[in-house]
């Protein structure tokens, strides 16, 4: 009896996702990809063009700046981010510190207030001549304070990545502490025994012991980070920024979609991504031969 | 020596995180006005309440709040529900099947959101629940990131324990119920929070299906403040501080647990 | 202390919780959803099943409209209901809505720039319903200044109706710069174009801290609003791209150095055109003028009390001689959705608001400064009383003034798109501008709005030709 149950429980367990799949994953999903075959406006307007949306999207310029806008992004997120996120866990990792759970709490905190608040309080200190920013690198460093942040193309990314930086490093902070603090302390002292200097332990018995989250931390930022959006969006005003320097790829889905009224079109630009987002995993996923080992 | 430095260090990335926050709150009880000519904290005597009389004078917040609460619980406690019991079939069950699961799981993380919008609401009309608060709950039921969350952290419950209670005569569930939930306590804590925050922040979807403003939670409210030509940043800064404090709260009450359930979540990778 | 295993209520608590499978954290979430949700039960909302469903974007709108909705439910019998929607969501809700044909609302009203997205497809399959019919009957045709039309007109049909006219005038700081000029026995009114402004303002100039415009350079906002002021457009009455025309390449021309110029001769700048500091800018005299739409200055007295008295409206300086002293930036229309149940009574709560009493438009004057494009009213005295904030001029004679020279926009479905490319074509002359002077700046801005307008075309080039079709 119990050998019959347990046959037919995982199914029963996974039945609520699986049923809510098929419901609100695979319909829509099904329905928007053959939308991405149509240029379409309105309900009854719709032409059908085969692959041309996505042959057009190729030839794209528009397609290609965000394509590179996001991932500047990424790069800038996931190069800055989580070198950051991962010393400030080993420094707080450390026992001699006091304090440590309020240094924790205090890290996570930008966390809490989510995107959207987020971007619109950077919107106001991000100001130029009365901003908090430009207020405080004036009155610190001398710099002129008529820095035009979220107008001026070339630091809209720069803005972007902080902006980001400052939400998300104490959430994935924590990601690495719980990690640390799993690390075996017995190898720190055999390590210490053998005369491993502090580099030595960090590349040798750290980066190892943490390996499996920081793969997870990696492939989740960089996914999070291919589908900006809403954090770029209100920043900006509602718009892609100067010089398009804000677009993001998910930004064009939606100016093509709900400003252009062409749902077509950015149905292509959505499985779009989605297919370079899942090549990108995939690589990250092979490069660091997390595939070979998983269970 | 280099502990101060360690100790240095702690703080002027502590004060980073915090400045942007003060500012915030600061600017809840600033005067329009003031918003520039202060840049952090004004005069004792410029500090007003107003921003928040009119935040509650302008529009139903108290109303707002109580649909998100609303709104958020129920969907952790059903997320939490579904995931929990997903992860747990995923981590200690083989059958057929399971790969096909994992693949899905993994490929709808891919995908964007914007790029189903609109077939969403369709379904969601023909479903009779637009302008509802079921239309933000139900398609949200399952947390495919929660499912692997519990999964990961169910694997290290040993075989030997879920034998041992099929022996005691218990059936699938109340091995999951009263065997593998209890150990996994601490990831339930790290999940609540992560989802409470997903759910509680979360914007697009609810901008769209919600038409009454008495039905509007809490980041769909505020939003409503910033007008094409119009934006009172006072008034939106103070809602905004309303807005986060019961995160905070949460995070404050469930600290211990968010961080020890990430450990044991995170160790098998 | 609580002696061990003695079973107190206390103690009950914490054997159940501690036996509870997952612990606090859901405990607590549950019971504030539990406590929220009986909340909700005790208050629910209001079915609010109505005769017909408007959305609107504007909160002021909404508040004049609802008012509006308690006399017409008086006057008819029938209700409406007004749901105040946050501007991006219109358009997404709206767009939501229409392509799945489902809970479009009666009436709604989109702004400007995004209403040309939804004229696109078969005349006869567009959302919106053709009012041309119901304008030319009830004979407010001729109340209106055609321009007002235009942006809402495609292929002959009107697909909504205007509720402003938005024109655009100088707003200035009068304590700065009368003085000044009365010192040198002129007046702001002598300025007539933006050459004697420039000229006669200089000796007011200090390099950055005094400039004499704010002009946004990162997006195409002020640029517009030249372009249109010298006989341009994006878009051309028939739907054809001209943001590459001859009269584009001019006003690029001579704008960009206005912002782009070394040193003293720099003349604008700008802090942003939408957040506080664009107010504070003005406020504390950065720049001492901003070209102010009617709608601008409503924003301003709200948001920069401090100028209270000190500033006042003029005609925008012409850009040649005897050229226009206006232009036009922003707006609204309101549509009657094809599939709404019962289009005459939809029209007639539009023709309430919308072509209603000289006072009500009034009153709208009096919290919005907002002009009506509904001439009839324009007698009201609500436009013709002194406004002590604007020095004591009456605001609404200034608009009134330039009212019907304002020039037409027009619209189309790839206006956002063409607006990107302009956002992009100005950063890129600005910047050309900055590294390489004057020195052939004129084919370079004629070649880049060209390749900006190219794209579009191609764009354009996918079309279908929807009405040949069937």
């Amino acid at each position: 009896m119990p050998l019959r149950t347990a046959r037919t429980a995982p199914y029963l367990f996974l039945a609520p996702f699986v049923l809510s799949f098929l419901i609100f994953g695979a319909y829509p999903i099904i329905r928007s990809v053959m939308l991405s075959f149509y240029i379409t406006s309105g309900p009854e307007a719709q032409h059908f063009v085969g692959l041309d949306n996505y042959l057009h999207l190729l030839q794209d310029p528009d397609f290609w700046t965000a394509v590179r806008n996001t991932a500047t992004f990424a790069l800038g997120s996931v190069l800055l981010q989580l070198p950051l996120s991962l010393g400030l866990a080993l420094l707080l990792n450390r026992a001699d510190i006091r304090g440590r759970n309020v240094f924790r709490f205090i890290f996570f905190s930008p966390n809490l207030m989510g995107l959207v608040f987020s971007a619109l309080l950077f919107m106001l200190i991000l100001a130029p001549r009365f901003g908090l920013l430009n207020a405080a690198l004036h009155a610190l460093f001398g710099l002129p304070s008529t820095t035009r942040w979220l107008s001026t193309p070339s630091l809209v990314m720069p803005a972007l990545i902080m902006v980001a930086l400052w939400l998300y490093t104490g959430f994935n902070m924590v990601y690495f502490l719980a990690a640390l603090q799993a690390v075996d302390g017995e190898l720190y002292e055999a390590a210490t025994i053998d005369g491993a200097g502090r580099w030595a332990q960090f590349w040798h018995v750290t980066l190892p012991g943490i390996r499996p989250v920081l793969i997870f931390v990696v492939v989740l930022s960089t996914i999070g980070s291919f589908q900006l959006f809403e954090l770029a969006f209100l920043l900006l005003g509602n718009s892609s920024g100067p010089d398009q320097a804000g677009l993001t790829i998910v930004m064009y889905l939606y100016q093509n979609g709900f400003l252009g009224g062409d749902l077509g079109y950015a149905a292509a630009i959505g499985w779009t991504l989605a297919l370079m987002v899942l090549l990108l995993a995939l690589v990250q996923l092979r490069i660091t031969g997390t595939g070979k080992e998983a269970r | 020596m280099r502990r101060l430095v360690v100790y240095m260090l702690l703080v002027l990335f502590a004060l980073l995180c915090l400045v942007p926050i003060a500012w915030l709150v600061a600017s809840a009880f600033k005067a329009n006005a003031d918003f520039h000519v202060y840049p952090v904290v004004p005069p004792v005597d410029r500090l007003t309440l107003a921003n928040f009389t009119s935040l509650f004078t302008q529009m139903p917040f108290l109303r707002f709040m109580m649909n998100s609460f609303f709104v958020a619980g129920a969907t952790v406690i059903l997320q939490l529900f579904f995931s929990s019991l997903g992860g747990f079939a995923l981590a200690k069950y083989d059958f057929a099947g399971k790969k096909a699961v994992m693949g899905v799981m993994l490929a709808t993380m891919m995908i964007p959101g914007p790029v189903l919008l609109a077939p969403m609401y369709e379904l969601i009309y023909h479903m009779g629940l637009i302008d509802s608060h079921l239309g933000l709950i139900v398609p949200g039921m399952v947390n495919v990131f929660g499912m692997f969350l519990f999964r990961q952290s169910m694997l290290s419950v040993p075989d030997e324990m879920l034998q041992a209670a099929r022996i005691d005569g218990c059936n699938e569930f109340q091995i999951f119920w009263h065997v593998v939930m209890p150990v996994s306590r601490p990831i339930v804590g790290a999940f609540c929070l992560i989802a409470f925050m997903g759910t509680w922040n979360s914007f697009l979807w609810p901008q769209i299906i919600l038409q009454s403003s008495d039905r509007f939670t809490l980041p769909i409210g505020l939003n409503q403040m910033i007008g094409v030509y119009e934006a009172d940043y006072g008034a939106m800064m103070a809602g905004t501080l309303l807005a986060v404090l019961p995160v905070v709260v949460l995070f404050f009450l469930l600290q211990k647990e968010f961080i020890a359930g990430l450990t044991k979540g995170a160790v098998k990778g | 202390m609580q002696p061990q295993g003695v079973d107190t209520a206390p103690g009950r608590v914490r054997r159940w919780l501690d036996e509870l499978p997952v612990g606090l954290a859901p405990l607590l979430i549950a019971a504030t959803g539990l406590i929220a949700g009986l909340y909700l039960l005790v208050h629910p909302v209001p079915d609010q099943r109505a005769d017909l469903t408007m959305w609107v974007f504007g909160a002021l709108h909404a508040d004049a409209y609802q008012a509006a909705a308690e006399r017409f439910v008086a006057d008819t019998d029938r209700t409406v209901d007004v749901q105040l929607i946050n501007y991006n969501a219109v358009n997404q809700k709206l767009r939501s809505a229409l392509w799945a044909a489902v809970n479009v609302p009666d009436l709604v009203e989109i702004e400007k720039s995004a209403a040309g997205g939804f004229f696109r497809g078969p005349l006869d399959k567009i959302g919106f319903l053709d009012l041309k019919p119901y304008l030319e009957r009830d004979a407010i045709l001729d109340r209106v200044p055609a321009h007002a039309l235009a942006a809402y007109t495609d292929r002959g049909a009107v697909f909504g109706v205007p509720h402003d006219i938005h024109p655009v005038l100088l707003a200035y700081r009068a304590d700065i710069i009368d003085p000044y000029l009365a010192r040198r026995g002129l007046r702001m009114e002598d300025l007539a174009t933006w050459d004697d402004y420039f000229r006669e303002l200089r000796g007011l100039l200090v390099p950055d801290e005094r400039y004499l415009l704010q002009i946004e350079y990162g997006d195409a906002w002020a640029f517009q609003i030249f372009l249109m002021q010298r006989g341009g457009g994006i878009f051309g009455p028939d739907g054809r791209l001209r943001m590459d025309d001859d009269i584009a390449v001019a006003t690029m021309t001579w704008m960009i150095p206005l912002v782009a110029d070394p040193g003293d001769r720099k003349v604008a700048e700008s802090l942003g055109n939408w957040d506080p500091s664009f107010y504070r800018g003005f406020i504390e005299g950065y720049y001492i003028a901003a070209l102010c739409p009617d709608w601008r200055s409503s924003q301003i007295q709200t948001f920069a009390k401090e100028l209270h008295g000190k500033l006042r409206v003029v005609p925008l300086p012409a850009p040649v001689p005897g050229g226009l002293r206006t232009s036009q930036m922003g707006g609204t229309m309101l549509g009657i959705a094809r599939s709404a149940k019962d289009p005459e009574l939809a029209w007639r709560f539009a023709r309430a608001i919308y072509y209603g009493s000289p006072e009500q438009h009034g009153r709208l004057f009096r919290t919005t400064n907002i002009l009506t494009p509904d001439r009839r009213a324009w007698s009201d005295p609500a436009y013709h009383e002194p406004r002590p904030y604007w020095s004591g001029q009456a605001l609404g004679e200034q608009f009134i003034a330039v009212a019907d020279e304002v020039p037409p926009f027009y619209s189309s479905g790839f206006l956002p798109s063409a607006q990107a490319k302009l956002n992009e074509a100005i950063v890129s002359c600005y910047s050309r501008y900055r590294s390489h002077g004057a020195d052939g700046f004129e084919a370079y801005v004629r070649q880049r709005l060209t390749s900006a307008a190219d794209h579009v075309r191609r764009q354009m080039a996918r079309e279908p030709e929807w009405d040949a079709e069937e």
